[in-house]
């Protein structure tokens, strides 16, 4: 058999680990269901850079799995062998009201708009929806609260990239880019977007998502031609500095041992 | 004061009453129209014995104010049963968004009312608080333009320049949960994640509580912090073995992804939920018969 971190890295792969590398030693963050992406880029923070980074599964109340393989947020795998499991009924103080617990949360929705707005509701008319979403979910408290938040887009084309996103269910910087001050939101918004084309985050002023770096088989054209918007684009767009062997080990034998982002490709 | 001899006998011989009873038993506790709120999460906890139960009773128009779950409120809109849903998220997870939800979606036979997460806490909670409302932050999203029921606009003198929505109270009728074990009195223990459930229990008029596994007082008092939610606050008990299936029982078995999957294969039109119900539901007259349905495939 040979070298698994030899391997190139899947898109999944590629992305979580990208997304650790945002992660700050002795950050606490919140996980939401179907999200192996950043559980694997919290575990992978831990082994690397960020050994006190803390995060809990929203729904399971489980803090810090440590499993060494990607299972559901929810699932009970994750109970054993972690350094907590608190009852969602106590947690909904710190998930739904408080805010000040969470540093980061990782979100993504149906579609994304200029300002870092996500759907999860509905493409289309609400009432008479071209597609129905999951629901709101409960990320819009995650993105006004938590003390940045990251987003990961699995799908990067002009259908999903949007100029206005069909239905606010959790805001970035609004409507028009100055809403989150208005209403006086703490948290510091969306910092960066991770798509399988490139790496993108916020204008300072008009908080217009710019790109930042482009992944190594893509270009600034490809990203042009599938966002359905103009794009800001910083002054010098970069490549993407790629996942090293080392981060790539750290991922297959520690953090995703059975191989759950290396089977995944990134339009799940 | 009585004195010991004078007390009658019977009385001093009286059992502490047992709150068993069956999934028929407990579907027939839950009126057409009630709002029922719904424990679990997604694949996991969900009581899907009693679920199916209310399939096979009939029951209509009931308003489900639910936990993020998959086939559980699904399988209860295939079968005709809601007339509004109320849940933060509602999926068949790897397999897909959730079949009969979308379908009566599109078709505009169920009434959404489009809730986040902290409008379903605030709404629990101040059920449980006995208060008539919650109090949430505004986070500018745009479920107050198509639910302005809950998500009403708020302001007082003692918090001037805060932006906050006021979510009017839900007290559900029924609660239906799962637990994975519990005894006839109603003591009910986890044995993993427990969700929602024990808000869910102490905002609901009526707690009805499948468990896998019914044990003796006896056995269940040897580990008391694994009672998560205590008898006093639950009205029934339901003993049904693999009682969430095919969703899982945390700490005790898994969810059976073959067949949620075959059901969110199925549940993708009209006619394979039909045969869903058939096979699994409405054809088995009991949850054995289910059992049967399930190992025959």
């Amino acid at each position: 058999m040979a070298d698994p971190a030899l391997m190139a890295p899947s898109i999944a792969e590629f992305t979580a680990i990208l997304l650790s590398r945002q992660l700050k030693d002795e950050a606490v963050g919140i996980l939401g269901t179907r999200s192996e992406i950043a559980e694997a880029a919290c575990a992978l923070a831990q082994a690397t850079h960020a050994p006190g980074l803390w995060y809990m599964s929203g729904p399971s109340g489980v803090v810090n799995p440590r499993h060494g393989e990607l299972r559901p947020i929810a699932d009970d795998a994750l109970i054993q062998g972690a350094e907590a499991l608190l009852e969602l009924s106590d947690n909904i103080d710190m998930i739904d009201w408080s805010r000040r617990t969470f540093d980061f949360a990782v979100l993504g929705g149906i579609q994304v708009d200029q300002f870092g707005n996500l759907n999860t509701v509905a493409v289309g008319n609400w009432a008479n929806p071209k597609l129905r979403g999951p629901g709101a979910i409960g990320a819009g408290v995650l993105a006004g609260h938590a003390g940045e938040f990251f987003i990961v887009m699995n799908e990067h084309t002009t259908r999903n990239f949007r100029p206005h996103v069909d239905f606010i269910s959790a805001m970035g910087f609004g409507r028009t880019g100055r809403e989150r001050a208005a209403l006086g939101l703490p948290g510091r918004g969306p910092q960066l977007l991770i798509s399988p084309f490139g790496v993108f985050d916020f204008t300072e002023d008009e908080h217009r998502l710019r790109v930042r770096t482009v992944h190594p088989w893509s270009s600034l054209e490809e990203i042009r031609a599938n966002t359905g918007f103009n794009l800001a684009e910083a002054a010098d767009v970069q490549p993407t500095i790629q996942p090293r062997p080392d981060e790539l080990e750290t991922l297959r034998t520690v953090v995703d041992r059975t191989g759950v982002l290396r089977q995944k490709s990134g339009a799940s | 004061m009585q004195e010991p001899s004078q007390i009658p006998a019977e009385r001093a011989l009286t059992r502490r009453r047992s709150k068993v009873i069956t999934p028929a038993d407990a579907a027939a506790m839950v009126a057409d129209g009630s709002t029922v709120a719904l424990g679990g999460w997604t694949f996991y906890n969900t009581p899907m014995a009693v679920i199916r139960a209310i399939i096979r009773h009939g029951s209509s128009g009931l308003r489900l104010v639910s936990s993020p779950g998959a086939i559980g409120p699904d399988l209860l809109i295939a079968a005709g049963c809601l007339a509004e849903l109320a849940t933060p998220f509602i999926t068949m997870e790897q397999f897909g968004l959730a079949p009969a939800f979308r379908s009566a979606v599109k078709d505009q036979k169920l009434k959404v009312s489009e809730i986040d997460g902290p409008g379903l806490a605030a709404s629990l909670r101040a059920a449980a608080d006995d208060l008539p409302f919650g109090l949430i932050h505004d986070l500018g999203t745009d479920l107050p333009g198509v639910n302005p029921e809950m998500y009403r606009p708020f302001s007082h003198e003692y918090a001037p320049d805060s932006n906050l929505l006021a979510v009017p109270a839900v007290i559900p009728d029924v609660a239906l949960i799962h637990a994975q074990r519990g005894d006839e009195y109603g003591n009910l223990q986890f044995l993993g994640a427990t969700f929602f459930d024990q808000l869910i229990a102490r905002a609901a008029r009526v707690v009805v509580a499948s468990v896998d596994e019914l044990v003796s007082s006896q056995e269940l008092t040897q580990y008391p912090q694994r009672t998560k939610i205590p008898g006093f606050q639950v009205t029934a008990v339901v003993p049904v073995s693999h009682g969430a299936h095919p969703c899982g029982s945390q700490g005790l078995y898994h969810p059976d992804l073959q067949h949620l999957q075959t059901y969110a294969q199925l549940a993708a039109n009209a006619a394979g939920r039909g045969k869903y119900l058939g096979q699994f539901v409405l054809g088995c007259a009991d949850e054995a018969a289910y059992q049967a349905a399930v190992t025959e495939g």
